[in-house]
């Protein structure tokens, strides 16, 4: 019963968000702030649980430095006050701090240095495929690098470079459009097969075309008045 | 006719949604059963723990899903997990965000039948649940992988057999995350100091910012759905990833149409404003 009522609500959930493609509604703004609301909710309660555990036993073994960082934390909630706004900026000061701190290091390692490191390729190999691949790395690298090159006015070589560069970047966008799209559908198709998998929740499609063949009546009807 | 060319270009967006919905719908109610080619970003992944995982390695399956990156990682992160549960790894899952706790036990639930009741939970498989910090709290489990002390059900990690002989990310053979944001912060905080590759489980719209580290240090990815898709093919469990592949394809193809049509209108509004 419990799981019935719990998928009905999700099915109706999902056909309410689905309503938007028609215009924005009541049941649409609901099911919004619905969502907001419980994954706010959920995401609270999963949070102070992950705190808990890992306070929990360093305090029971008298480890009290640990009350150090829960207080920091708590001094985040004078967010909320306009008065001590500033006791916000410490807690925040040493969060980004520390943050910056630990990637630091590794970032520019990992995303600067070992990119340029892999862009770094032979141009000739063994293997015909790998060979057009790395001349595609190296060339595009090198003509899209060129592109954002302001130093010297895009005329003559530069320019070509410059102008190659500008459909490299563009073919790299078509590909991530791509791949949007993909991730998109994918979401729908992902709510489809819960809608007509999953018992009951097939039930909710009818319903949800009737309330909404009523609504599209109900204003054809106030627009004729 | 010629009026009716140019606005091709302005198709009103309800008509795409509903010719999308159709398209997709058929496909999920019949399937076609159009081929699956498996590609090289998803073959690696699998080569690796094939030839990597043995029984007792230890393997992190990292849940950084949220509910609308799940209907692409969640397939991806059931059928690595169905594989290394196949191969007799041990496997701790982690949430990188309080939303993705939920998925572990989805998961926990369809390889395993069980979660913390199951009899094998503790030997051969662990919720660590959520793991609050971001890169700080990311950095401090690699470092000490008992820093979140008890599992998510309050079992002392101490005390669990999984956790025999593991310390720290050194000791991990294999770290995958399913993810919708990225996947060079693990290869920044787990393969770089101590040298544990990185499997991706990412969504599609992430692929590109994953190949620059394919595949000296994330070893394969699957790419969206798809890649679920081939990895259940892979490992011989056609899932729901397969079911929805013919959807997919004609969805794709509708985009295609519908991305033409647009420029011929373009094309023919343009040459009609020259004359």
């Amino acid at each position: 019963m419990k799981e019935t009522i719990i998928t009905l609500i999700a099915a109706g959930m999902t056909l309410a968000l689905f309503s938007y493609l028609w215009r924005e509604n009541r049941a649409y703004r609901i099911a919004e702030h619905l969502y907001i609301g419980v994954a706010a909710g959920y995401g609270f309660v999963y949070s102070m649980d992950a705190i808990r555990r890992i306070v929990e036993k360093p305090l029971s073994e008298g480890r009290y430095e640990w009350y150090i960082p829960i207080i920091l934390g708590l001094l985040f909630l004078f967010y909320f006050s306009r008065k001590y706004f500033w006791v916000y900026r410490y807690p925040m000061a040493i969060t980004v701090g520390a943050g910056i701190g630990v990637s630091l290091v590794y970032m520019l390692k990992t995303r600067f240095i070992e990119q340029i490191r892999y862009t770094i390729v032979p141009l000739v190999t063994g293997d015909p495929m790998t060979t057009f691949n790395n001349i595609v790395l190296v060339f595009g690298v090198a003509t899209a690098l060129s592109y954002f090159f302001a130093s010297a006015e895009h005329k003559g070589v530069l320019g070509v470079s410059a102008r190659i560069g500008r459909y490299v970047l563009m073919i790299a966008f078509g590909a991530s459009f791509g791949v949007t799209v993909m991730a998109r559908i994918s979401l729908l198709i992902g709510r489809l097969q819960f809608l007509f998998f999953t018992e009951p929740a097939y039930y909710m499609i009818p319903v949800a075309i009737a309330l909404l063949a009523y609504a599209i009546y109900r204003e054809h009807m106030q627009k004729k008045k | 006719m010629s009026e009716a060319i140019i606005r091709l270009q302005e198709v009103d967006p309800r008509i795409l949604y509903l010719l999308m919905f159709i398209v997709i719908s058929i496909p999920l109610l019949r399937p076609i059963g159009l081929p699956i080619s498996i590609s090289q970003e998803t073959k690696s992944l699998y080569d690796f723990i094939e030839k990597n995982v043995k029984p007792g390695s230890v393997v992190v399956m990292d849940s950084d899903m949220s509910p609308s990156t799940a209907v692409e990682c969640l397939p991806q992160f059931i059928a690595v997990t169905r594989h290394l549960a196949e191969k007799g790894a041990r496997i701790i899952f982690i949430a990188s965000r309080a939303v993705g706790v939920q998925f572990i036990e989805i998961t926990m639930k369809e390889v395993f039948g069980g979660g913390p009741e199951h009899p094998d939970y503790g030997k051969k498989f662990v919720n660590l649940g959520y793991r609050p910090g971001g890169s700080v709290g990311l950095r401090s489990f690699a470092e000490d992988v008992y820093y979140m002390k008890t599992d998510v059900y309050g079992n002392d990690l101490t005390k669990l057999p999984i956790m025999e002989g593991v310390k720290n990310a050194a000791d991990f053979t294999l770290y995958c995350v399913a993810t919708g944001s990225a996947v060079d912060g693990y290869v920044m905080l787990i393969t770089d100091p101590y040298g544990t590759p990185v499997g991706g489980l990412c969504t599609a719209v992430l692929a590109s910012r994953v190949y620059p580290y394919w595949p000296e240090k994330v070893v394969g990815f699957l790419i969206g759905l798809r890649g679920g898709a081939e990895y259940e093919l892979l490992i011989g469990k056609p899932g729901r990833a397969v079911a929805a592949m013919d959807a997919q394809s004609l969805g794709h193809m509708l985009i295609i149409v519908f991305v033409v049509l647009g420029n011929i209108g373009y094309f023919y509004s343009s040459r009609r404003r020259k004359q």
